[in-house]
């Protein structure tokens, strides 16, 4: 079957009325459960699957991945408003988007949010139509040792994402690895340095401090000190200086394609997923960035980099699912359960079988991107409203979306004390000018490199050598430490110019 | 001495006590040759360590240079009100398990405004009410997340509330 | 919400200044409110303390792991079918977190009224030997029912080097802990369970833990580990598909779906331990509500639509249901044997 017969068949799948119907009405939910937090994209996911009854298997899957496409996108919305992430996968978006936000330029960095989404999310899905086969093989040679490698990629940043801050940035990132290992020891299965909690067994919880770190130590900085942000209009479409220009627009286009691709690789990771890929997104950004400086203050390109990997991630994860069955994350789990429910047993004989789940997905996450961007706008409009309530309403209220998006996962109120003793670091490190990014890359990506590190030690049975020589696991690590050291150098030979002169 | 110097060997002091409670505390590796439970933690810290004695040393000397005039004062970096909110903050979540989601967020709200400097009182009941329903409506009733029951007579009142919807 | 949206739309429309918008919707507020707040007190207060018949409310599942999971989807396939028995809602609330502890630390602060039902697994007993918890258990839980039991599968990825169980031994007895095994987490029950059929198989395995089945399965097809513990409706497909193999089920009687696959007591290894899922709820709920529940849960296990969910789930394969006594039973047995288990293997 060629890919023109295929496109015909997900077309034939997904516009039917009630399919499209059901499209639609996922993507407007999706954006608003995205958009709440505490809701992430697989609990949105999960919530919808009792409406999969009304429809086919193949039905089914494509309103699912819609929705899950959306709840991704829609998390950038309240990023960028208030500095909480709607869902996880979003906190990189809080880096740039509120510091424009700030500015009063929420308006332009919503346009960047979709269209990157959107970008990133057909990326995705086209590689997932045309190579389904060889990226699913691609993503198998990724074993622990090599994914350890990425992980390090993404750590490499620290070094670079301030760079006149150095010592600083590099004590909060490793402060972010140190506390992830707070935690049962994954390898031996005992407790370690949890002081007697189990609380902490599971590990100090990634969205708790995130939030607390982000949106509550903002409501308590504006507290003491504040200052008005700027409420944008951002339905006044004739004021075109809040659009951007072509110039601007065509500026992002080699970091929309350079994510999208990244985005779409670490989807089909085992164990990453859509977070970690805006998280290395974003660092790889950095390094090619003309304006690095920019990254952290309302750099568009930073926003560009968070959104396009996320959305791509999605299109990623379900290469895995369909070609192999196996779900590569929480949302893709729900998929497989959904489509169980209806008697179909998701594996590697689906794909051959019957192509109309790949196509159907395929041509339901396009049509998803599209509408997105018009949907997202409609609730990011809403959710802007928000802005104009007076302060001594919208603080208190940005503490309780923080709260319940803190207690809801787990259902455990000792995550909301977490968020507010994170709250309470995250303002003193932005006090002083340390990192809270740097803390959050470091408690993303602690678990997943010391897991693959020490997974990667057993099978080489001890062997360090054998494990870091594979070829993938050399190379990213080669260019791991050209990153970690290339800003050290640049930064010394400065320093020596300055001297002599 | 300015509260980042403090805050700094506080972590010093305490990356150093992990160092040791870390290997004290968890069993040397089951296979011969693997890394054990302590040795990545181990690593880490003495990342942490090494980059908190070059900041630590930056710090005095910077001090040295500004006679302490530009550090941060514990009077600048916690105002009352900054203190008064935070206490707040520390109450809310503590109360939540006891009062239950609707009558703690009632009360947050109703402090956490009063201290943004909102002052007419029927505005601070009607606003507090409001945002608590919200919340409770989106999150409870739409998107069937448990919110916190409270105990006793709260737990009463939340669980009637959950049986009218 | 619906004063919240008024509130929102009023300061659109009117053009003066914030100060008077404010004043004029708190106004508006206000009363709607006030004789909201009075209703409902009304309609409360006589409620308070007024005891019905058993169920008088919706009961809650509590699933200590996140959506998606094993436990998750049986619970939810058997909401519905509970909710028919009990006639009053049933909901299912995920809290996951620390292998499954948080969801029982938060299941055990809920009053011992029947309302609350916590979905447990072998899990549970095994942090309990652990002392990884306050909470255990046997300690703190009354058990209403097992519903399911499942198997272990010991898979191999077709690349790999073993094509069958007798190859593998063969290669693992003449290279000690060459033979690496992925799994779940490092004393979970798939961790015990494949140690003990190592031990018993006379073999030393090199057990590598994964952070989930399909970090552990992509491993394994990559071919970066030897062999992976898995359960018959997770592999079915790819063994179908002729992408994996499955070596040897933890059975004493052939599975239907896997005719080929030799059982370990052919192999002579007397092991058969396979996670389970059940239902408790907690310590001093009376028994009268415990026996309703029983029975509501053995009505809906029996249910057409729940056998045809464990049918497609390969849940069938082996016995299951278990009532209250016996599930009690099975605690004390499991607890003793493992306990025992966890001394052999120096774990």
């Amino acid at each position: 079957m060629d890919t023109f017969d295929l496109l015909r068949l997900g077309i034939d799948v997904v516009f039917t009325p009630l399919t499209l119907f059901f499209i639609l009405i996922g993507n407007l939910l999706g954006v608003i459960f995205g958009a709440l937090p505490g809701v992430s994209a697989s609990m949105a996911v999960a919530l919808m699957v009792p409406f999969t009854f009304k429809l086919d298997p193949v039905g089914s899957i494509a309103f699912l991945s819609a929705v899950y496409c959306a709840a991704i996108t829609g998390g950038g919305i309240p990023a960028i408003l208030f500095k909480i992430p709607g869902t996880p996968a979003s906190a990189v978006t809080t880096f740039d988007g509120y510091p424009l936000a700030v500015r009063g330029e929420s308006g332009r960095a919503m346009l960047v949010v979709l269209v990157s989404s959107a970008v990133g999310g057909i990326v995705s899905a086209l590689a997932m139509l045309l190579v389904s086969r060889q990226l699913s093989e691609l993503g198998l040679r990724f074993g622990p040792s090599e994914l350890f490698a990425v992980a390090c990629l993404g750590l490499s940043v620290l070094t670079s994402m301030d760079e006149e801050r150095m010592v600083k940035t590099l004590i909060s990132g490793l402060l972010g690895l140190f506390i992830a290992t707070m935690a049962m020891d994954p390898v031996e299965g005992v407790p370690r340095l949890t002081f007697g909690f189990s609380y902490l067994l599971g590990g100090i919880p990634m969205i708790p401090v995130m939030i607390g770190m982000f949106a509550v130590s903002e409501v308590l900085k504006q507290v003491i000190r504040p200052t008005q942000i700027k409420s944008d209009k951002v339905i006044d479409f004739k004021r075109s200086r809040k659009w951007l220009s072509f110039r601007e627009w065509w500026d992002l286009k080699m970091t929309m394609l350079r994510c999208s691709v990244l985005g779409t690789i670490v989807g089909i990771l085992p164990g990453a997923g859509a977070t970690i890929s805006s998280f290395l997104g974003y660092s790889m950004e950095m390094k090619f960035a003309r304006h690095p400086e920019e990254f952290g203050k309302g750099s568009l390109h930073g926003l560009s980099a968070s959104e396009t990997s996320n959305n791509a991630a999605t299109g990623g994860s379900m290469v895995p699912l369909l070609s192999l069955g196996i779900p590569g994350g929480n949302a893709a789990a729900v998929m497989v359960a959904a489509l169980m429910l209806q008697g179909v047993q998701v594996g590697p004989m689906l794909l051959k079988t019957q192509p109309a789940y790949l196509s159907g997905v395929f041509v339901s996450m396009v049509v998803t991107n599209v509408l997105m961007i018009f949907v997202a706008f409609g609730v990011a409009l809403a959710f802007a409203k928000l802005m104009d309530i007076p302060y001594h309403f919208l603080g208190p209220l940005i503490i309780l979306f923080a709260s319940v998006g803190s207690f809801a996962t787990q259902s455990n109120l000792t995550d909301v004390m977490t968020m507010v003793a994170a709250g309470f670091g995250g303002y003193l490190m932005a006090e002083f000018h340390y990192s809270p990014a740097a803390l959050t890359l470091g408690l993303v990506l602690g678990d997943i490199c010391e897991n693959n590190l020490r997974r990667g030690v057993m099978i080489a049975g001890g062997d360090y050598w054998a494990m870091l020589s594979r070829p993938i696991t050399a190379g990213l690590l080669l260019a791991c430490a050209v990153f970690l050291a290339l800003p050290v150098i640049r930064r010394i030979l400065r320093g020596n110019r300055q001297a002599a002169a | 001495m300015s509260v980042e110097l403090i805050l700094n060997v506080a972590i010093l002091a305490f990356s150093i006590f992990c160092y040791w409670f870390v290997g004290a505390t968890t069993p040397p590796s089951s296979m011969p040759g693997i890394m054990s439970a302590a040795d990545w933690p181990r690593l880490i810290l003495i990342g942490l360590v090494i980059a908190l004695s070059i900041n630590i040393v930056k710090l005095l000397r910077e001090s040295k240079k500004s006679a302490g005039a530009e550090a941060k004062k514990w009077r600048e970096l916690f105002p009352p009100r900054f203190i008064v909110a935070f206490v707040i903050l520390v109450a809310y979540s503590i109360i939540l398990e006891y009062l239950g989601f609707l009558p703690s967020t009632f009360l947050f709200v109703m402090a956490f405004s009063a201290l943004i400097g909102l002052r007419k009182i029927s505005h601070l009941v009607l606003g507090a009410l409001c945002s608590s329903v919200a919340i409770y409506v989106i999150f409870q009733i739409l998107l069937q997340v448990l919110l916190p029951r409270g105990m006793g007579v709260f737990r009463e009142f939340s669980i009637f509330l959950e049986g009218l919807f | 919400m619906l004063f919240f949206t008024e509130s929102v739309m009023c300061r659109d429309w009117l053009d003066t200044n914030a100060k008077a918008k404010e004043e004029c919707i708190m106004k508006r507020l206000f009363g709607g409110v006030a004789v909201l707040l009075t209703l409902s007190m009304l309609v409360f207060l006589p409620l308070v303390g007024e005891a019905k018949e058993f169920p008088a409310r919706g009961i809650d599942i509590v699933v200590p792991f996140g959506p998606g999971s094993g436990t998750d989807t049986t619970m939810r396939a058997l909401a519905p079918e509970l909710e028919k028995a009990l006639g009053v809602p049933v909901v299912v609330i995920n809290a996951e977190g620390s292998g499954g502890l948080k969801g029982m630390e938060f299941a055990s602060k809920q009053p011992a009224d029947g309302y609350t039902l916590f979905c447990h697994t072998p899990t549970h007993i095994l942090a309990e030997i652990q002392n990884l918890s306050s909470i255990s258990l046997t300690k703190n839980f009354i058990p209403v029912a097992r519903l399911v039991q499942d198997s272990v599968l010991v898979t191999a990825g077709v690349k790999g080097r073993f094509k069958t169980w007798d190859e593998m031994v063969e290669f693992a007895k003449a290279n000690p802990g060459k033979v690496t095994v992925a799994g779940l987490s490092p004393k979970g029950i798939d961790a015990v369970s494949m140690k003990m059929i190592a031990k018993a198989a006379g073999i030393e395995l090199n057990f590598v833990p994964f952070g989930g089945g399909a970090e552990a399965k992509s491993a394994l097809l990559g071919g970066h580990v030897d062999l992976a513990n898995d359960d018959p409706a997770n592999s079915i497909e790819l063994v179908k598909a002729g992408e994996m193999n499955a070596l040897l089920v933890a059975t004493d009687q052939r599975l239907a779906a896997f005719p080929d696959t030799p059982t370990s007591y052919e192999k002579g290894i007397n092991i058969t331990v396979g996670p389970w899922r059940g239902l408790a709820t907690i310590k001093g709920t009376p028994p009268e509500i415990v026996a309703k529940l029983e029975e509501a849960v053995k009505k809906a296990y029996e249910s057409e639509s729940f056998q045809k969910w464990m049918k497609d789930r390969m849940l069938d394969q082996r016995p299951g249901w278990m009532g209250s006594a016996e599930l009690q039973k099975k605690w004390e047995e499991d607890i003793a044997f493992f306990s025992n288990a966890f001394k052999e293997l120096g774990l």
